[in-house]
């Protein structure tokens, strides 16, 4: 694959979420509670996007392939913005912006805060991702994009802490998000090649 | 609730009570029980207005019988046909909401019966066909999810006081305990072991016994849907949801508090009072407001979900924070 097929497969793979929404509403119909809905996919969709781009560099190494890492960024970047989706739809649609209601609801839920402090580490993460802020960083850029371990780690406490009982799909989560790390401080790639040898 | 000498327990005891769960409910105002219209001619509340101030007169759609009432006693419209009846919370059958109806479409419920026992003169069990007997009034009541959303419901069915009344509740009964049917093969979600199934819920008896409980044997005009809690179900309206248990089959009548459903599954998120409540937050859920389905924006959520007037009285003295 070239670097603009893998760039075109990382727009696609972000893209997913909204077209199976799009087939859901035009296999189920309209939702009945639409706000529910809305932050539910868009909510599930931020995380899947945000599993898929800590995946990049554990899949690069597995496989060898070192083009892979072009998918890093624009898949973060989705994480983004169906973050951003996530919290537009609560601000607007769940709270039509009365912030009276927001600031008591979000303040008085440990999974709101959880939620809003990983939307608030991702917030630098989005506006360094150029390639210019990049260069300007240096070495610094990597500390500061490790950031985004933390971001996860706060989403998925806000999954976990917001569902009823079945913890399955949000410990599923966590669980994949732990790997995806222990692969990053494992040196893997020494541990592949001496077994190769 | 205050204890009844023994002495007093005769039927005239109870009709005693019944008038004064009555009178209690009627105090305030009579807007207090939307749904108490016997004739729906005389009380049917005015349709809300629209922006434009011309009465809201609802389209019925397909599988929806005659409702009288337009709007609650607060003047807010009913929730669409659609939603009430395709937006559901019903474990048993699936825990998306909006697949309940499909998931529990073919649910049979011919024949059923409700076992009435426990702490009574009379126990019994009834046939459907006799519950059905005993009315078939409509009530507009509010529903309050303790998950933030609401809807507004023009149930049908009767006050459960009247059920009880055939049975006789014994002096010792304090509690009125609820099961659902146990079927994991009809109700497939019993198979999930997240609960302790089946889903059972709990009154006191006064609350039981107050008019404004509802036992609901249909909705909208038409017997209940599946979806619904088919053939009967309680609507506690002052209540979080959940305390209106579907799928009865059995009311057991106590001297101990039971144990419902979702005070074993997470006692500290649910008591065993669970009235509405904007001053008392579950851990996740603010109960400060509530989101009517079908609506952008919050609107303030009301003590006893607007029903203080009429339930307030029987919590008097008691720390609501700590009986949640
Ligand atoms: C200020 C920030 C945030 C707010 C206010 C917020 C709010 C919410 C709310 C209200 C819900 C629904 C809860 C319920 O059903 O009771 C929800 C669900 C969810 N949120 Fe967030 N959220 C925030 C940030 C995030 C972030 C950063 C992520 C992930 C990257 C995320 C992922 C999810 C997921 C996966 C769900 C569950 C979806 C489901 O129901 O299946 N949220 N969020």
């Amino acid at each position: 694959m070239n670097r603009l097929s893998i760039r075109i497969s990382a727009h696609i793979i972000g893209l997913i979420p909204l077209l199976w929404y799009a087939s859901t509403l035009w296999r189920h119909g309209w939702p009945l509670d639409p706000v529910a809905s809305y932050i539910a996919a868009s909510g599930t969709a931020a995380l899947q996007l945000l599993v898929a781009s800590l995946a990049v560099t554990p899949v690069q190494r597995l496989s060898g392939r070192s083009a892979l890492g072009v998918m890093r960024r624009p898949l973060g970047l989705y994480a983004f913005a169906y973050t951003m989706a996530h919290l537009l739809v609560y601000l607007m649609l769940d709270y039509a912006w009365n912030w009276q209601q927001i600031s008591q609801n979000i303040f008085s839920k440990r999974h709101l805060i959880a939620g809003l402090l990983a939307t608030l580490l991702f917030i630098p993460l989005a506006l360094t991702s150029t390639t210019g802020w990049q260069k300007r960083l240096g070495r610094w850029w990597k500390h500061l994009h490790r950031i985004v371990y933390g971001a996860a780690g706060l989403a998925v406490l806000h999954y976990v802490w917001l569902v009823k009982s079945d913890t399955r799909i949000p410990y599923l989560y966590a669980t994949v998000i732990g790997i995806l790390l222990l692969m990053r401080l494992l040196p893997l790639r020494k541990v592949l090649h001496a077994q190769s040898r | 609730m205050p204890p009844i000498p023994s002495s007093e327990i005769t039927p005239e005891a109870l009709f005693w009570n019944r008038r004064r769960f009555m009178q209690t409910a009627l105090a305030g105002a009579a807007l207090t029980i939307p749904g108490c219209a016997a004739t729906p001619s005389a009380t049917n509340p005015t349709p809300a207005p629209d922006a434009s101030g011309a009465p809201v007169v609802p389209t019925l759609p397909a599988g929806q019988g005659t409702v009288a009432g337009t709007s609650d006693e607060l003047g807010q419209p009913l929730t669409d046909f659609a939603a009430v009846t395709g937006y559901n919370n019903y474990y048993e059958f699936t825990t998306d909401k909006q697949a309940v109806a499909a998931a529990a479409a073919g649910f049979v419920t011919n024949p059923w019966t409700v076992q009435v026992d426990g702490l009574v003169a009379k126990p019994r069990q009834f046939a459907l066909e006799d519950i059905l007997k005993l009315g078939n009034e409509e009530r507009i009541y509010r529903l309050r999810c303790v998950e933030g959303w609401s809807m507004v419901i023009p149930w049908s069915g009767f006050s459960l006081n009247k059920l009880l009344a055939l049975v006789e509740p014994t002096s010792a009964a304090k509690y009125v305990r609820f099961e659902t049917l146990n079927d994991p093969e009809r109700m497939p979600g019993q198979k999930e072991p997240w609960y302790t199934w089946p889903y059972a819920e709990g009154l006191r008896l006064d609350e039981a016994m107050h008019d404004l409980t509802l036992m609901a044997t249909g909705v909208y005009g038409n017997p209940l849907p599946p979806q619904n809690g088919a053939p009967l179900r309680l609507a506690v309206p002052w209540k979080y949801g959940f305390k209106s248990i579907k799928s009865i089959v059995r009311i057991t009548l106590t001297d101990t508090q039971p144990t419902s459903l979702w005070m074993a599954a997470a006692p500290d998120e649910y008591g065993f009072y669970a009235n509405v409540n904007p001053r008392v937050d579950h851990p996740r859920w603010s109960q400060a407001d509530e989101r009517r389905i079908g609506d952008t924006g919050r609107r303030q959520t009301l003590m006893f979900n607007g029903y203080a007037d009429a339930v307030a009285s029987l919590y008097t003295g008691m720390d609501l924070r700590k009986f949640y």
